[in-house]
């Protein structure tokens, strides 16, 4: 039977994150939002704090931790700051770090994760297109091999990031997704690549970047950027040729179950907040707001649901730790995508629902800006929305490991050879 | 040079709660390592690097939390530490706390310097810093937001009611240090993941020759001094709300 | 040979322990204040003045042992403030007693006594049981000051060299001390701004009183250099207004003594509104502006 506490160190873990939040992110988390900005030295201290690439092994001088802390620290920075800027900050620089660290070659991972760990640098993914997000099989960006290098054409969109790897002093790079050769929709024409348009400081050629204008989540950038001819060295090259399909969902498990814990670290905000108004707000001759119970059973029902996302969360985390962290793997990776899904899918969507309820219950003052709970709505919406996964994938996933691929599937187009 | 912090476990007094006939529930109170004892562990590993000091923190009880206290010291940097075992440390007096860490100057030191917090988070008497020096007959240095070692002198500055006091003295001395004084560093993963193989040296509160006084204490109760606690609610109409107040004010006599 | 012995350095406190004394019976007045000595010998029989230059505690302390050893009380009385606690256990651990501290209340109990002591940041109080002889700190504004008597003795001492080197730079204050003032306006994290510190001076300036800031004002903003709250000043005015502060335990055991506390802050839960007398639940930014320009209009008449 699974222990479902936290160990001693998990605990004096999360406080130490709850430190941090509380001195350095908690009070410019909306600064942070309304300049659209996260603070360069901010970065910097979580680096410093070892916030980034825990789960990275120390010989690339990641923290040597697990998922679950990484976990623990992306959920308790998203409650410092509900609009989860920095959590995804946070989550993308350790999810793909690690993948990085599971799949790359040595070089590139001595060379790249000391920077990301240090806060120097950023690493993030890179697989959406214009065309599509969902449909990786169906990637148009094409990387050529010539001799020892690959020479990369394409568009990707909706990445995060786009903006901090040209501000960051080292600069950083994304977990390419690219077509070998041309691009045939195939799961079996895919590779993988550390691309990194700045290092050492500088740009290099044939990375043309534009920034989006969100609606939320402000603090991190979105955005797109061309990649014209632009050259990779075959050391960067993540996993075999052609085997990428399969290691990028990988690092999807890896990341979207961090992006669950950024989403109920948020919710468990908006909820506290909750229960502060729900007690005190008094109307009607003093009855607090509670004493009504479409108002207090509506809180116990979506109360439960963030403990349940909870529990979905933290036992992805463990799995994962259990598949690729430990010298006696409990799980393989396709074990990993059930458990994931079913976070990722739950822990958005309960987080919105119960945004809705908390404005509802704050009435007009949560449609000032002033009440800041909009943040929160907005910041974590995009995951409902599907950044890092749609949700109907998550519920294709669900529905093709339990019913069964054979039943499930439905391929309009036969695969390319 | 040697120096000893001594932490105290307190419990977390913006959590406490009570029952509806006052009696505290103590029980499920969070406990934590005080704010101004954090300065001073935090003060005492910076002497490392300015004096090339050797910490060693201590702490009195025998629960859990306290052994995680001195983990937690450790992993803001002490290089050893020692728990003075007993079952019910929070019945044991100020003097006797002073006892038993000057003991420990005697069993374990003798220290050059001996860090505490200016005040426990819970109880706040602030009395142990000056009990300690004249019990070891040491010099004193209270109330310091700010510490500096200079040519083999500590200089503190403590700012107090009145004014600002810079005070300078040779060791062996006690300073006592507000929660002011520093930020306390937060440990890292790697802090903490490592301060859990250190080792934490045992001493049980028998073995130290400490006479220990009981002071009887009754009827922990919630306290509140009487309020009237008259609302007045200015979210709408300002005007009147401001004009209800003074009127209030002016017919008790109080402006 | 005398009951009780008394450190103060300020009139308000030495009349509210010559209050606190009385239960004791003869008390002497030990003080390092060579102001107001006229003012304090009409409390006690004796006042006993140490001519200092600056404060140096453990010099002082030694002062304070001779004189016990010659007027042997049987309790020793300190005032709840930095010093007074910094004494009191230097003398406690002298003599081998225990210091009693915030104590805020005493009754006799047989041959023994019963002191009401306040702990858990003055949330919570605890009654102790204890024979004499013993040394305790009173909290600001547990007793009442006590009416003037007869004109007792002063005796002027020298004190012994300083054993530490002390440099004192006095506070400077601007307007009247919030210790001594009777009507004291108190800014909180509300305050967003420093310049928006102008508004409660204002406010502090038309009531005729002091104004001073909680903890994060001038530990974390550095906007002043001394604050409101258990380890900065303790506070016992006839009226205390508190602006945007959310009622902490650190703050409020330094206003607790106040006789009447009006606060204004926009959030209904906030802890203060527990520990207020009249609690104004609004927008300072809105209030403040109001409450000014109503007090100008009532003085202008």
């Amino acid at each position: 039977m699974v222990n479902y506490e936290f160990s001693e160190d998990e605990i004096r873990f999360r406080d130490s994150v709850r430190e941090f939040a509380k001195r350095y992110i908690e009070p410019r988390w909306i600064e942070i939002d309304n300049k659209g900005k996260i603070p360069l030295d901010l970065i910097k201290r979580m680096g410093d704090q070892g916030l980034f690439a825990i789960p990275v092994p120390e010989e690339y001088d990641g923290m040597g931790g697990t998922m679950v802390m990484a976990a623990i620290a992306v959920e308790e920075i998203a409650y410092y700051d509900p609009s989860v800027a920095v959590a995804v900050y946070a989550l993308l620089n350790n999810g793909w770090p690690l993948a990085l660290a599971l799949f790359g070659q040595e070089d590139a991972k001595l060379e790249i994760l000391p920077k990301v760990a240090s806060g120097d640098a950023f690493f993030g993914i890179a697989s959406t297109e214009p065309q599509g997000g969902s449909d990786v099989a169906g990637t148009k960006t094409v990387a050529k091999k010539m001799g020892n290098k690959w020479i990369v054409n394409g568009e990707k969109s909706f990445i995060s990031g786009v903006r901090e790897v040209q501000e960051l002093p080292e600069g950083g790079g994304f977990f390419l997704v690219a077509k070998t050769e041309k691009a045939v929709w195939s799961h079996k024409k895919i590779t993988t690549f550390a691309l990194i348009p700045k290092w050492n400081g500088k740009l290099k050629p044939g990375w043309k970047p534009t920034i989006y204008d969100e609606i939320g989540r402000h603090g991190i950038s979105t955005g797109g950027f061309t990649l014209e001819n632009f050259e990779i060295e075959d050391k960067y090259r993540i996993g075999d040729e052609n085997k990428g399909f399969y290691l990028v969902l990988q690092g999807f498990n890896i990341a979207r179950t961090l992006v669950a814990a950024a989403t109920i670290g948020s919710a468990r905000w908006a909820l506290d907040r909750a229960k502060e108004w729900l007690t005190t707000r008094k109307l009607f001759q003093g009855r607090p707001i509670a004493s009504f119970e479409g108002i207090s059973f509506k809180f116990a029902e979506l109360y439960t649901e963030l403990e349940a996302a909870r529990y979905f969360v933290y036992k992805a985390a463990w799995m994962i730790d259990n598949t690729y962290l430990t010298k006696d793997p409990k799980f393989k990776p396709y074990d990993l995508n059930l458990p994931v899904a079913m976070a990722k899918l739950k822990a958005p969507e309960t987080t919105t629902r119960i945004y809705e309820e908390v404005l509802k219950w704050f009435g007009a003052y949560a449609y000032t800006k002033d009440c800041n709970l909009y943040r929160g709505w907005l910041g974590t919406f995009s995951y409902t929305i599907g950044a890092e996964g749609a949700q109907n994938i998550m519920r294709y996933i669900i529905a093709r490991d339990v019913l069964g691929s054979e039943a499930v599937r439905n391929v309009w187009v036969k695969e390319e050879e | 040079m040697k120096a000893l912090v001594a932490i105290k476990l307190t419990y977390d007094v913006n959590q406490i709660k009570f029952e509806r006939d006052g009696t505290p529930i103590l029980d499920s109170c969070p406990k934590v390592m005080g704010e101004a004892d954090k300065c001073a562990v935090e003060e005492a590993v910076r002497l490392k690097k300015k004096a090339g000091a050797e910490i060693m923190a201590v702490t009195i009880g025998s629960s859990k939390e306290h052994y995680r206290i001195l983990r937690d010291a450790y992993a803001m940097g002490v290089d050893k530490s020692v728990i003075v075992r007993t079952e019910n440390p929070e019945r044991l007096d100020s003097l006797t706390i002073a006892k038993i860490i000057a003991s420990l100057n005697n069993k374990l030191g003798p220290f050059d310097v001996i860090f505490v917090g200016s005040g426990a988070s819970d109880t706040h008497s602030s009395v142990i810093g000056p009990m300690l020096a004249s019990i070891l007959g040491y010099k004193l240095l209270a109330n310091s937001d700010k510490i500096l070692f200079e040519d083999g002198k500590f200089i503190v500055i403590s700012t107090l009611e009145d004014g600002q006091y810079k005070i300078a003295t040779n060791p062996p001395v006690i300073i006592t240090v507000t929660s002011e004084a520093n930020e306390p560093r937060i440990p890292t993963i790697k802090d903490i993941l490592r301060s859990k193989r250190k080792p934490i040296d045992e001493i049980s509160l028998e073995n130290l020759d400490v006479k220990t006084k009981e002071l009887t204490l009754k009827n922990l109760t919630r306290y509140v001094v009487p309020r009237k606690r008259i609302k007045i609610d200015a979210t709408e109409n300002v005007e009147e709300a401001v004009d209800r107040l003074l009127k209030m004010l002016r017919e008790e006599g109080v402006i | 040979m005398v009951d009780a012995m008394v450190y103060a350095e300020d009139i308000s406190w030495a009349k509210q322990l010559a209050s606190a004394s009385k239960l004791f019976g003869n008390a002497v007045l030990i003080t390092t204040t060579a102001k107001e000595t006229k003012e304090f010998s009409r409390y006690y029989k004796k006042v006993y003045v140490i001519k200092v230059k600056v404060f140096e505690p453990l010099s002082i302390s030694k002062v304070i042992e001779k004189v016990l050893s010659e007027e042997k009380p049987n309790v020793f009385v300190f005032p709840c403030t930095n010093k007074g606690r910094m004494l009191s256990g230097l003398i406690a651990g002298k003599l081998g007693l225990i210091p009693i501290t915030d104590v805020i209340g005493i009754s006799k109990s047989g041959k023994k006594f019963m002191l009401t002591k306040l702990t858990f940041g003055g949330n919570a109080k605890v009654d102790i049981e204890i024979e004499l002889p013993f040394i305790i700190c009173i909290a600001a504004g547990s007793f009442k000051e006590a009416e003037a008597g007869e004109v007792g003795e002063v005796k002027e001492l020298e004190v012994p060299k300083a054993e530490l080197e002390v440099d004192f730079e006095p506070r400077k204050m601007e307007g009247v001390s919030p210790e001594k003032a009777e009507i004291v306006v108190g800014a909180g994290r509300g305050i967003k701004k420093k310049e928006d510190l102008n508004l409660v001076k204002e406010l502090a300036e038309i009531l005729g009183g002091a104004w001073s800031v909680t903890r994060p004002l001038a530990a974390d903003y550095s906007w002043t250099d001394n604050w409101i709250g258990i380890s900065g000043l303790i506070i016992n005015p006839k009226v205390y207004i508190a602006v945007g502060i959310s009622g902490q335990p650190h703050h409020m055991m330094g206003v607790r003594g106040s006789k009447t506390i009006v606060a204004i802050n926009n959030d209904e839960s906030a802890p203060i509104f527990e520990e207020s007398d009249y609690g104004v639940v609004g927008d300072l930014y809105k209030v403040l502006p109001v409450l000014i320009r109503k007090l100008k209009e009532q003085r202008g008449r």
